[in-house]
């Protein structure tokens, strides 16, 4: 049976890597990742299809940027208070 | 209070399983409307053609529907002697009737979106109201749009660009005065309250990151903005900043149809 120190530590382990995992997130990586691939999916082909897909990369870019501005409006809250 | 008896609940369940109204029910039981409406909730007797309440009007219906073809909603409310609410709640209960179904007054169009209709929608999204797309598409009412773009997954306020007040906070000036006035966008009631933004086209703003080097703006932004504005170009087929201002311009200055 665990005992309470090493759960504790498993658990400290668990956030250390959640927190490592949110620090590499490479928001910049994505939005190319999404810009790249909403490019290629009409370059060859523009069908009703590939015309959704890219709307969805265009939404999920978007939602990027609203999450970005909401974030610095916490922040600037957050400095002010 | 009285209390049911067997008899009196075999007797509400056969009623109310052949079709009759709480009214009817409550006359033949002598008892109150509300009484009947709770004891067959209770039972969970409902009426046959599934529907818990009688409508008002259900007799002018196929009338109704038939005179709203060629009238206006005003007229044929005004020719069966129904106020405004009535005769929506008579269309309301027409148009789930099945029977009914070829008398609709639905204008749409029930082919499929074409590409250069979709794009066009793109092009237009938040920038003409939803009214004005559909009519210049020939789709119908608002309606039709608004359920494409959801087939769309995309937020169309921000398909051309972002808010001037937004640009405003992303860029850090103030006093920026850039952008064009949108014609899409909430009025308010009776138009009385603007609420209509100022739109910054994201290939502008993409121009001003660029070409102003004393902004700070962050690298996942810069590319967030390059982006878009890849996304613009491909929707209006243009090809540098002046032509896609005019494209926008144009899509503007049309008038309400």
């Amino acid at each position: 049976m665990m005992n309470e120190k090493a759960m504790s530590e498993k658990a400290v382990a668990v956030v250390d890597e959640s927190k490592s995992v949110f620090e590499s997130f490479d928001t910049r990586g994505v939005v190319f990742k999404l810009r790249d691939l909403m490019t290629e999916v009409t370059a060859n082909d523009v069908t009703p299809e590939t015309v959704n897909a890219a709307c969805n990369c265009a939404d999920k870019i978007t939602d990027m940027m609203r999450l970005h501005l909401d974030a610095e409006r916490l922040r600037r809250r957050a400095k002010g208070m | 209070m009285k209390l049911w008896t067997r008899d009196e609940e075999q007797i509400l369940l056969r009623l109310r399983r052949r079709g009759d109204s709480v009214s009817q029910v409550a006359e033949v039981l002598s008892r109150s409307r509300a009484a009947i409406a709770v004891r067959s909730q209770r039972l969970g007797a409902t009426r046959a053609d599934g529907r818990h309440h009688s409508s008002k009007h259900s007799h002018l219906r196929k009338a109704a529907m038939t005179y709203y073809l060629t009238h206006s909603f005003e007229e044929t409310a005004k020719r069966f002697e129904l106020s405004h609410s009535e005769f929506k709640s008579l269309l309301t209960g027409s148009y789930r009737d099945p029977a009914l179904r070829h008398l609709r007054k639905d204008g749409r169009r029930r082919d499929a979106w074409s590409v250069d209709e979709i794009l066009f929608l793109l092009r237009a999204s938040g920038i003409q109201p939803r009214a004005w797309i559909a009519k210049k598409l020939g789709r119908g009412t608002l309606q039709s749009v608004k359920e494409q773009t959801e087939r769309q997954r995309l937020p169309t306020r921000y398909v051309n660009g972002i808010p001037l007040r937004w640009t405003r906070e992303l860029l850090g000036i103030e006093d920026l005065e850039v952008g064009f006035k949108v014609k899409a966008g909430p009025t308010g009631r009776h138009h009385l309250i603007d609420c209509r933004p100022i739109l910054v086209p994201w290939i502008v703003l993409d121009w001003l990151i660029k070409r102003l080097p004393f902004l700070d703006v962050p690298d996942h932004i810069v590319a967030i903005v390059d982006a878009m504005k890849r996304f613009q170009l491909f929707i209006h087929g243009t090809r540098g900043v002046e032509d896609t201002v005019h494209a926008i311009q144009a899509i503007l200055s049309e008038r309400d149809t």
